[in-house]
């Protein structure tokens, strides 16, 4: 019975969660990943041990290797900067439910790892799989944090992600935004409670930063817009 | 003078199948009723079918030869065929093997996990009643036909096609066996104790139950004194019924690595399992106009636990012909339900979108409606729309579903039989993206004592009438058998079924794609 919640509990974290973040519901409690930080293993490593455990992809574990190699690099060389952790977690993971608990694990900040997830190969856009957060699109619904503050999530292509802080006349603030995806490109803005913009860094890499004073007090809002590739960002709200 | 309660019942054909016409006597037990009433001005009828008095043995054996098609792959399909009787104990043994001649080796996937070697037993049964009437087995795994008087008893194991439990809005037209490469042999019971119970129950798998349920109703006022029997039986009847069906390991959610997901050696897809169950209560009250007029209200109350309620109201309208010809049944049902309520749940389809909800455009057009647009993900199982639907709030929504019932008789008192039933239901729930439900069969057993029909199609997802028919992302079975003397007979069998891809880049994209299976084969059996 114990194992049987267990198993219901970890459903929950995956299972539920993207339709229930997109509800608005609470987030469940991460799954943690089998692997330690800095831990690595190869493709083939990994594969071999998904063969020998009974789950499978691809008719062979050469498939499999060739399906790890795009999924988890570029095609050839495996990214162990990046994926190392998850395969080493499935290399030795003991059955197949601990090798859907390394994907949901074992990515950046302990949630789930970016792989190009159930996307059809290198001519489609990836599926991006969004954070607790959201809904967080507009200021009705954005996240209020103080000053300073750091805040982590996955940032979604045009999806945008808000968060709310308080303004006090005459102080200087800034943000930095900071995306871990290669090549990802976004925009910060800064605006009032009226929609009127404060301050905006353009579209471009990341990092990007924003500095300013208030003219009062009042409750703005940051907007955090990825406009090229999805990943983790970090953003951070303080003074300069 | 015995009445048989599964009288009207049809012969579900080829090997593979336990007949589905039990579960539909039991969804409308006046289908023999029907011919009953018919004859009210006559002899009482009964639908006899090819039966045996006190049979105690028999040994039927010869094999079948033919050819079969499935994912382009062309296959000589030998089969061995035995059905045994003794007593209370039939068996229907095929060895069903599909033999690829340019590679010169048998389908592997036909034998590569333990439920395929349930192929062996296409119908296993135990039958026990005072005074039933045996069917000579040929894997048709019918139910006796047995008096309503009469206490009754079957258990038969084998593949389960178009099974329906109770009135059906909870589990209609549940099939087994969708996808080839993975046969599953399940059980289903009827129990009948007289006139006041019947019940009815099935489990998915053997090998591995997952899915299982039971009906059982009771008909208060059919335990009347022979003075009133005739009343009740004839001119009104209360039946009072619960239900419960349950998917104890449900797929909650596919297990994925690098973003694909995983599959056992068998091709199975693998995932985290979370049960899902709907206890349902039914009334029944049926009245009859004179002979040849019924009228039955019906009203079903169904619980998915932990999500929502829905509620049917039915009104069946019931015409016999004065003379027994035929029988119309005409179906209005009112639906009103929760948003997070599904009626008939585990319905033809549940066998794949229990592992992939998202088998067409309509479906994944449904799930987006649910989430908002956010979901593209083709693996979201069946359990996670439902979850989805949690979130859409409390407001009772409405749906409906029409029903068109149709049996021509053949025969007269004793001999009178089926010839022909026509079964027909549309159904659509207002407020909701692509979800309308389609379904039509088609029964004729023994026509002119030789040829055995029946069809099914299925089709579900659908917003326009437009799309009601498409061969594309149905489901459809047709079997024929053909006995062309004593000895010799043909089988033509037309499956639109599911198969889950192999290719793991395939896989990612599809999932489970439809497909053809055909086969055809001359076979020849002789009683020793």
């Amino acid at each position: 019975m114990r194992e049987a919640a267990a198993a219901r509990a970890r459903a929950t974290v995956w299972g539920v969660s993207l339709l229930a973040v997109a509800m608005g519901c609470q987030a469940p409690p991460p799954v943690p990943c089998g692997a330690a930080e800095g831990a690595a293993a190869t493709c083939a490593q990994a594969c071999g041990r998904l063969f020998r455990i009974g789950c499978r992809i691809g008719a062979n574990e050469a498939e499999c290797v060739a399906t790890c190699l795009r999924a988890a690099g570029d095609g050839t060389v495996e990214d162990v900067s990046r994926y190392g952790r998850v395969l080493a977690c499935y290399a030795a993971a003991a059955d197949c439910r601990a090798v859907a608990d390394c994907s949901l694990g074992c990515g950046p900040m302990g949630g789930p790892v970016p792989f190009r997830i159930l996307d059809a190969g290198a001519d489609r856009e990836p599926m991006c799989v969004d954070d607790a957060s959201e809904p967080d699109d507009e200021p009705s619904a954005a996240r209020p944090v103080g000053v300073p503050s750091r805040v982590v999530g996955v940032a979604c292509p045009a999806d945008p992600d808000l968060v709310s802080f308080g303004l006090v006349a005459g102080t200087s603030y800034a943000l930095t935004l900071s995306y871990d995806a290669p090549g990802a490109s976004a925009s910060l803005r800064v605006t009032d409670g009226a929609g009127v913009e404060i301050v905006a860094a353009p579209e471009g890499p990341t990092p990007r930063t924003v500095s300013f004073t208030a003219a009062a007090t009042t409750t703005a809002f940051a907007w955090t817009v990825s406009t090229a590739g999805a990943g983790n960002y970090e953003l951070q709200v303080g003074r300069p | 003078m015995p009445r048989l309660p599964f009288g009207g019942a049809m012969l579900a054909l080829g090997a593979g199948g336990i007949a589905t016409s039990p579960a539909a006597a039991q969804d409308d037990p006046r289908l023999s009723l029907a011919g009953d009433a018919s004859s009210a001005g006559g002899s009482e009828t009964t639908a006899e079918r090819d039966t045996d008095y006190g049979d105690g043995s028999a040994f039927d054996t010869g094999g079948q030869l033919g050819y079969a098609l499935l994912e382009g792959i062309n296959y000589v399909a030998p089969t061995l065929v035995s059905d045994i009787q003794a007593d209370f104990f039939q068996v229907a043994v095929r060895g069903p093997l599909r033999f690829d001649p340019r590679r010169g080796k048998l389908r592997a996937r036909d034998w590569d996990e333990l439920g395929d070697f349930f192929r062996i037993g296409q119908c296993v049964r135990l039958d026990w009643s005072a005074s039933g009437r045996y069917e000579r087995e040929h894997g048709h795994c019918m139910p006796w036909d047995v008096p309503t008087e009469d206490y009754y008893l079957s258990v038969r194991l084998g593949p389960i096609q178009d099974f329906t439990l109770g009135h059906g809005t909870v589990l209609r037209s549940y099939t087994n066996n969708v996808d080839p490469d993975h046969f599953h042999s399940g059980v289903v019971g009827n129990l009948q104790f007289h006139a006041f119970v019947q019940g009815q129950f099935f489990v998915d798998d053997v090998t591995r139950p997952s899915l299982l349920g039971a009906s059982l109703a009771l008909r208060p006022f059919s335990y009347a004194s022979e003075r009133t029997e005739w009343l009740y039986e004839y001119e009104h009847m209360l039946e009072i019924a619960v239900s419960v069906v349950s998917d104890l390991y449900a797929p909650a959610e596919v297990y994925t690595a690098f973003g694909r997901p995983l599959v056992d050696r068998a091709g199975n897809l693998l995932f985290r399992s979370r049960g899902v169950t709907v206890a349902s209560a039914h009334l029944e009250y049926r009245f009859t106009f004179g002979s040849q007029v019924e009228l039955e209200v019906r009203g079903d109350a169904n619980y998915i636990t932990g999500h929502g309620i829905g509620t049917h109201a039915q009104i069946w309208g019931i015409y016999n012909h004065p003379f027994g010809v035929y029988s119309v049944r005409g179906l209005g049902e009112l639906r009103v339900q929760q948003p997070n309520y599904v009626p008939n749940y585990f319905d033809a389809y549940y066998g794949v979108q229990r592992e992939q909800f998202t088998l067409s455009e309509g479906a994944r057009r449904q799930l987006r409606a649910v989430t908002g647009g956010s979901d593209d993900d083709p693996f979201k199982t069946k359990q996670q729309l439902l979850e989805a639907l949690d979130a859409l709030g409390d407001a009772w929504q409405l749906g409906v579903l029409a029903g068109l019932d149709v049996q021509l008789y053949r025969g007269e008192g004793e001999s009178r039989r089926t010839a022909v039933r026509g079964r027909l239901f549309l159904a659509d729930n207002f407020e909701r993206v692509a979800d309308g439900q389609f379904f039509v069969s088609l029964e004729i057993p023994r026509l002119n004592d030789k040829i055995d029909v029946y069809a099914l199609y299925a089709r579900q997802n659908f917003d326009g009438l437009a799309d009601l028919v498409a061969l594309e992302d149905s489901l459809v079975k047709v079997s024929v058998r053909w006995d062309l003397n004593e000895q010799f007979y043909l089988t033509l069998n037309y499956g639109r079924i599911w198969q889950l891809v192999r290719d793991a880049e395939a896989l990612v994209r599809e999932g489970f794609r439809s497909d053809d299976e055909i086969g055809l084969a001359l076979g020849f059996a002789e009683e020793l």
